[in-house]
């Protein structure tokens, strides 16, 4: 494992994941000012409130950038040919592969530190360490690692899936687009298809399944958890296997 | 795939499962606790008080009534979609004193009325618009993790208690509703 991550390591340094680590800090500094600003002027704001709103702005954010992260380090391991060279010095299929899941792990784990290591700075800057450590409750804090990670396994998804950086990339900013026109011609066709009032096909699509799975306004069907849970398990298990000796070829 | 790559992705996705289903299951565990605090809650009386009795709609008369509250607006898709539903409702218990049926709209009355007219909307309900006050009275019992939604339900029950609240057109809360009002 050890040589598995020294050589994911090795291969972080380029001007591009340079850019992509600057907009994140850039984007978490920015917000986190933001909110350090609205604390500090003499309205009245709730730390709970606005501190959620920091999150999930910097968390939707970090998830694209991630995203892009993850499918350029793999689009470029296709396109380069470097993927044969790691096989040809000796790194397996296996190693290859679980160096790109560290390397999602890791860097799911580095936007999500850091996001709360902001929050956890503009707290203490503006005298509020209690209102971060009371409101940073279980659901707060899994919702939004949950959330980064799933949208990082999704975009790894797509590059294994397509091995085209330039294709991943489109579908994973327009695949959103796809399943709100999948459900506006579910819509459209409920009385002509007869679909019983409470069936909704967001409940069954890569993307918008995770929207209901962590939906906090309302009671979530165990059925939403499974249809998630299936798609992790896809996201995760199917890539290893699009690997064929062709791909080794190239 | 050999052993150890099997193994190590076993754990990513049985942990990835795991926090899922934590998440799911704090979230259903606080929404329904948060759920049940607020059903029973006197919120008739409540109510009354904030608005100094002073309200055409929610006043003393209804005390020891059963009071169905949808709050609605007529650019609500689903709020319109209900409207058959709540219209049959209020065509099977018009005949009963002890029941109110209410319909607020934050809406200019005049505005709301030419709509209706044009989208041939009958609702059957008693109407009020320009509520804008009362609604976001009703909306503070919605819980902090609650996304606000239109329709609003609300139902009331004799002792001014609340049985029903939920928003957004739920048929099967609606079809729990009709049970209610068939039993009392």
């Amino acid at each position: 494992m050890k040589r598995i991550i020294r050589t994911e390591l090795l291969k972080l340094p380029s001007r591009g994941n340079y850019i992509l680590l600057a907009i994140l800090l850039l984007i978490y500094l920015g917000m986190s000012y933001g909110l350090y600003a609205a604390l500090s002027s003499e309205q009245e704001v709730s730390f709970f409130d606005l501190g959620k709103q920091l999150l999930e702005a910097q968390f939707s954010l970090a998830g694209i950038l991630v995203s892009i992260f993850l499918i350029s380090n793999i689009g470029k391991e296709f396109k380069d040919g470097t993927l044969r060279k790691n096989i040809i010095d000796g790194y397996s299929r296996n190693d290859f592969y679980v160096g790109k899941i560290v390397l999602l792990l890791g860097s799911v784990a580095m936007a999500y530190l850091l996001a709360i290591f902001c929050l956890f700075l503009v707290s203490a800057l503006s005298g509020q360490v209690d209102d971060f450590t009371t409101n940073l409750n279980l659901q707060f804090v899994l919702n939004y690692i949950l959330k980064l990670s799933y949208s990082a396994l999704w975009a790894s998804f797509l590059i294994f899936l397509f091995r085209k950086l330039t294709i991943s990339l489109v579908l994973y900013f327009v695949w959103s687009i796809i399943e709100a026109v999948i459900f506006q011609v579910q819509q459209g066709m409920r009385e002509d298809l007869n679909l019983p009032a409470d069936f909704n096909i967001q409940d069954y699509l890569p993307r918008s399944s995770l929207s209901q799975t962590l939906n906090v306004g309302t009671i979530v069907d165990p059925s939403h958890l499974i249809v998630t849970s299936i798609y992790v398990i896809l996201f995760l298990f199917l890539p290893y296997y699009l690997f064929t000796k062709a791909d080794i070829k190239s | 795939m050999n052993k150890s790559t099997l193994t190590f992705l076993a754990v990513v996705a049985f942990s990835f499962i795991a926090l899922f289903s934590l998440s799911v299951q704090d979230n259903n565990h606080k929404l329904e606790e948060g759920r049940s605090e607020r059903i029973g809650k006197a919120v008739l009386e409540e109510l009354i008080t904030k608005t100094n009795n002073e309200h055409p709609a929610l006043n003393n008369e209804l005390k020891g009534k059963t009071v169905m509250i949808s709050v609605w607006a007529t650019w609500c898709g689903p709020c319109r979609e209900e409207i058959p539903e709540l219209n049959q409702l209020v065509d099977q218990y018009k005949h009963r004193n002890d029941m109110a049926f209410i319909a607020l709209d934050n809406e200019d009355s005049t505005r709301a009325s030419a709509t209706m007219e044009r989208m041939n909307l009958n609702f059957n309900f008693d109407l009020y618009f320009n509520q804008n006050e009362l609604i976001n009275l009703l909306y503070r019992y919605k819980l902090p993790q609650e996304n606000s939604g239109l329709p609003l339900t609300l139902v009331i029950n004799k002792e001014g208690k609340l049985e029903f609240y939920y928003m957004g057109y739920d048929p099967y809360q609606l079809s729990k509703v009709k049970s209610y009002l068939a039993e009392i």
